[in-house]
């Protein structure tokens, strides 16, 4: 992979000379049909989740497209219902890949034509093949290549087409975070496990993600390590395999072995900070604010792999005209590297990292593309600092990542049976 | 107090003179009772302070598990209404959403509790209303489900019956074959819509069943039976749609009811909890606090009262002493001073206090004294002095009268009583006599022929004879007869309580004894005595005058004789 970065980047030394008049392309330019009919400015809507609608990639993308966009940031279930009974309210919709089956079987949104991206061709392996490396162990579950082509029969499938039902672009591997001021710092991959998440001596004190399509694999993740369960298949659990999983769960529940099933990344740090958590499933982000808090919190590298989630970009069935072609040039916008780097300030990758990388400083990419450690300070989206120079990033470079992985989000067919297992668990 | 016993004199008595030192004990006893009443106020008001912030804890703890139960009540209810479909449960929700908001803002308002229970009750706010929210939004999934189940869907379904081929129509059994299983299957749609939003009904395993129907559909037109199949097609879409349509907002409902409200439920349970605990633990904390303050002070204070006490029992007994001792010293002194010692006063104080001025004042009493006593002394001297002086002038004096006396009733050649003092004599016996009747008589003496002595041997002899005869007669006379000079040679002698017969015997006596004694140059001479006793009519002239006469007898009768007057 390391090779293959090299070759990338010198490739795109020219294409680096483009792109950056890229962000200063106007308005005028891309849209002069809009501009000139309607004497007012087109307004793209996207619906999703806080993880990609920033404010400030909002702004950016205003600046550099010259069209108003209309951030609705909401929950994953409440904007993935919105999705799905009310595809005229949004023109992209911004979430995780474990909802592209549910919006493509409710035909909320229309496959987007690989043909008018700009950067397809720049889209690495990982989205495309489910592997990051042809040796790579793809994992279980919603593999980003198994839900990404339309097949002729207008299903989801891993075989390659000119139709699409999501632009890959953000993702990353979960864990989960934990306080090593309580529990001792483990050996990422060797001693770091999702077993801790069940061990006894952490009752009251663990966390899980209220989420069942990711939650549950945390469980998942849990009791197989600790051996209290085998899968046939993780990613594609039984009806029995769940009924036993949530056993297991209830009956830590009802120890109170569970403090908390948190909704949002603030509130999964805030656990860890007020001390009522000192081991939980948790984003990226989250741990990063627990750091930036001062608290010792390390992101596990399981030995058993990680979880991973693919960030989809959809385009709603009710999107056409200038929409749509605002809508690509917003994905085009998204891949075109200023969002790919800024998205790496907050630990997350983009699909084609070379984009992002004249975006970032070198020490940057070392830090979080190359799992180097932190030469000086480094900032976090914000601007302000969140690595200390000497820090590296637990589990490696982004291919170390990406080759340990367990499972992917998934909303398998047993969703609905986990959902209502899921009350039960939560409310014991 | 001499300064060897400096060392024995407590601190306070050295330091302090009489006055301050009472003083200093009603300061320190003031002191002591000022210090235990504002160490009591510190105690009431710290205690007090403590005890209005527990009973905002207990208030606020009471309002945690009000919290509690409005939470366990609209939870209860939301899931009512999501089990049971209540509708009274909604309106329930709200007004104990309402509630527990309202209670939860004033109570963050009031700023009830620690900052961290703060914190808490942010968190079970943003729960809350999560919670609410996701009901609200249940609610509203509830409705449009219903909406979509009861009118579009039944519509679409009863515009795709119309649409299909009437049985009469059908002649062809394998026609009405498929007919009947494509009835069969939307009955089945139907009965599967129905009971869509119930909890254990919800799958995606009925999407295939549309592609089933279709070709259900598609094989009836294949069999030539008479009906609009591209409307039907389209209806049956249409209802696949709806389905499909359905299918998700059943599942949003689920995940509304069983992943956010669930989450935010028991969050707001575990936050509830915690809080109460946390407040549980802040309350017996406090109480722990205001124990430990009470016990502090009621340490503090029965320390500060024994302590101080002892100091003010020390310090007062000390003055009590000190003033003590040295009063009944300085009063056996002023004892002995009022009994007039002269000792040197052994006591020294060591202020210019009222103890100072005892001192001095007795110090004075004693100079007084000594002054006094040497004063007394020398009048006593000088009394003495005066006294001999005065004993001695009267000595002087009196030998001087008694001689005085004695050169006026003397004569002087005879040393026997003169004429005056015979007078006074025999006057004062007469008066004697007649007083206590006792005799009185008298001897009037008379030498015989005592011219012839004189003429012959000269006027010395004569003295001669007279003194010697007057030496004679006082051998003779008793000491209470009186012997005097009447003149010449006359003598008399008064004898006092004397009879008659006793006095002629005297009187023979004494001329038988002149008679017989030789005087010298003039040789024997005789004496005649007249005698004379008192009678009751004699006056003293009259008794000499009677004894005159009786010598004049004897001296008629011869001489040498005596003769007693009658």
């Amino acid at each position: 992979m390391s090779e293959k970065q090299r070759n990338h980047s010198s490739v795109d030394q020219g294409r680096r000379r483009l792109l950056a008049g890229a962000g200063v392309v106007s308005a005028g330019a891309m849209f002069p049909g809009i501009i000139r009919a309607r004497n007012q400015k087109l307004t793209l809507r996207v619906l999703g989740t806080h993880v990609t609608l920033q404010e400030p990639i909002r702004r950016q993308a205003e600046r550099d497209l010259g069209i108003n966009i209309q951030f609705e940031p909401g929950g994953s279930a409440q904007v993935l219902l919105r999705a799905t009974t009310s595809p005229e309210t949004f023109d992209l919709y911004e979430q995780w890949s474990d909802s592209t089956r549910v919006l493509w079987r409710s035909d909320a949104i229309q496959p987007i034509d690989t043909r008018k991206l700009k950067y397809w061709n720049e889209i690495n392996a990982l989205s495309k093949t489910g592997r990051i490396t042809p040796a790579a162990n793809p994992g279980s579950g919603d593999v980003p290549n198994t839900i990404l082509y339309v097949q002729p029969d207008g299903r989801l499938g891993p075989s390659p087409s000119d139709q699409i039902s999501f632009l890959p672009y953000v993702h990353n591997v979960d864990s989960f975070g934990y306080n090593s001021d309580v529990i001792p710092e483990g050996e990422p991959y060797v001693e770091e496990s999702w077993g801790w998440l069940l061990d006894p001596a952490h009752a009251g004190r663990v966390a899980i993600v209220n989420a069942p399509s990711i939650g549950v694999f945390d469980l998942a993740l849990a009791a197989q390590a600790r051996g209290l369960i085998e899968f046939e298949d993780i990613g594609a659990m039984s009806e029995d395999e769940v009924d036993a999983l949530f056993r297991i769960a209830l009956d830590h529940k009802l120890r109170g072995h569970f403090r908390s099933f948190w909704r949002s990344v603030p509130d999964s740090a805030q656990l860890m900070l007020s001390g009522d958590v000192s081991i939980a499933s948790m984003f990226s982000p989250g741990v990063t604010m627990v750091r930036s808090a001062g608290m010792p919190c390390l992101y596990a590298a399981p030995k058993e792999g990680y979880r991973a989630w693919h960030g989809v970009m959809c385009m709603s069935r009710s999107c056409t005209g200038e929409q749509q072609d605002a809508a690509y040039a917003f994905m085009d916008w998204w891949l075109s590297g200023w969002a790919g780097a800024y998205i790496a300030r907050q630990g997350y990758y983009i699909s084609n990292p070379e984009r992002a990388r004249p975006f970032m400083e070198s020490d940057e990419w070392d830090y979080w593309y190359e799992g180097l450690p932190a030469a000086k300070p480094l900032p976090g989206p914000d601007g302000r600092i969140s690595v200390q120079p000497g820090e590296t990033r637990r589990g490696g470079s982004y291919v170390q990542r990406f080759e340990n992985i367990a499972v992917w989000n998934t909303v398998m067919p047993t969703y609905d049976l986990t959902v209502r297992r899921w009350s039960e668990l939560v409310l014991a | 107090m001499s300064s060897r016993d400096s060392g024995r004199v407590p601190l306070p008595v050295r330091l302090f003179p009489l006055r301050q030192r009472i003083t200093l004990v009603v300061y320190l006893t003031v002191l002591l009772a000022l210090v235990v009443g504002a160490g009591a106020w510190v105690m009431t008001q710290i205690n007090r302070a403590q005890i209005i912030s527990l009973s905002n804890l207990v208030n606020t703890s009471q309002e945690v598990r009000q919290y509690r139960t409005l939470i366990d009540q609209m939870q209860f209810a939301s899931f009512r209404f999501v089990a049971s479909d209540h509708q009274s449960a909604p309106e329930l929700v709200s007004t104990r959403y309402r509630q527990t908001r309202k209670s939860i803002i004033e109570c963050m308002q009031n700023n009830c509790s620690d900052p961290e229970a703060m914190t808490r009750m942010e968190r079970l706010l943003s729960h809350l209303d999560a919670f609410h929210d996701a009901f609200q939004e249940a609610v509203e999934q509830r409705e449009a489900i219903n909406v979509a189940k009861d009118r579009d869907f039944s519509t679409a379904m009863g515009r795709l019956r119309g649409l299909l081929p009437r049985d009469e129509v059908i002649s062809n059994s394998a026609a009405m074959e498929l007919l009947n299983d494509l009835q069969r299957h939307l009955r089945d749609l139907e009965a599967a819509v129905d009971v869509l939003w119930r909890n254990d009904s919800v799958s995606s395993d009925l999407v295939p069943e549309f592609s089933k129907a279709r070709d259900n559909l598609e094989s009836l037109a294949g069999l030539g039976v008479a009906f609009d199949f591209a409307q039907a097609e389209a209806a049956l879409n249409d209802l696949a749609q709806l389905y499909r349509q359905l299918l998700q907002r059943s599942r949003g409902h689920q995940f509304l009811v069983n992943v956010v409200m669930a989450g935010d439920a028991h969050e707001m349970q575990r936050i509830a909890e915690l809080l109460e605990d946390d407040l549980n633990l802040h309350v017996a904390a406090a109480q722990e606090d205001i124990y430990e303050h009470l016990r502090f002070f009621t340490i503090a204070l029965i320390v500060i009262l024994l302590i101080g006490s002892a100091v003010i029992f020390y310090v007062g007994r000390v003055m009590a002493n000190s003033v003590g001792r040295q009063i009944s010293r300085l009063s056996r002194i002023f004892s002995e001073l009022a009994a007039g010692s002269e000792t040197p006063i052994r006591f020294t104080s060591l202020h210019n206090d009222e103890v100072g001025e005892l001192v001095r004042a007795a110090e004075r009493f004693r100079e007084e004294n000594v002054e006094r006593h040497a004063l007394i002394d020398r009048y006593r001297k000088l009394n003495e002095e005066l006294e001999a002086k005065v004993d001695q002038r009267t000595l002087a004096l009196r030998s001087s009268n008694e001689e005085l006396e004695l050169l006026a009733n003397t004569d002087r050649l005879t040393g026997a009583s003169n004429r005056r003092a015979l007078d006074v004599a025999l006057t004062a016996e007469l008066d004697r006599s007649r007083r206590y009747e006792s005799g009185l008589s008298v001897l009037f003496l008379d030498l015989d022929h005592f011219k012839e002595v004189n003429d012959r041997y000269g006027h010395g002899i004569g003295d001669q004879v007279l003194r010697g005869f007057v030496t004679e007669l006082r051998r003779l006379l008793r000491d209470s007869d009186i012997l005097g000079r009447w003149g010449g040679e006359e003598f008399i002698v008064i004898c006092p309580e004397t009879n008659a017969s006793d006095v002629l015997h005297l009187a023979d006596r004494i001329r038988a004894r002149i008679a017989e004694i030789d005087f010298g140059g003039a040789g024997k001479i005789t004496v005649s005595i007249g005698v004379a006793e008192l009678s009751a009519e004699d006056n003293a002239q009259d008794l000499v005058d009677r004894a005159d006469q009786a010598l004049y007898e004897a001296k008629k009768a011869g001489r040498n004789r005596c003769v007693l007057a009658t």
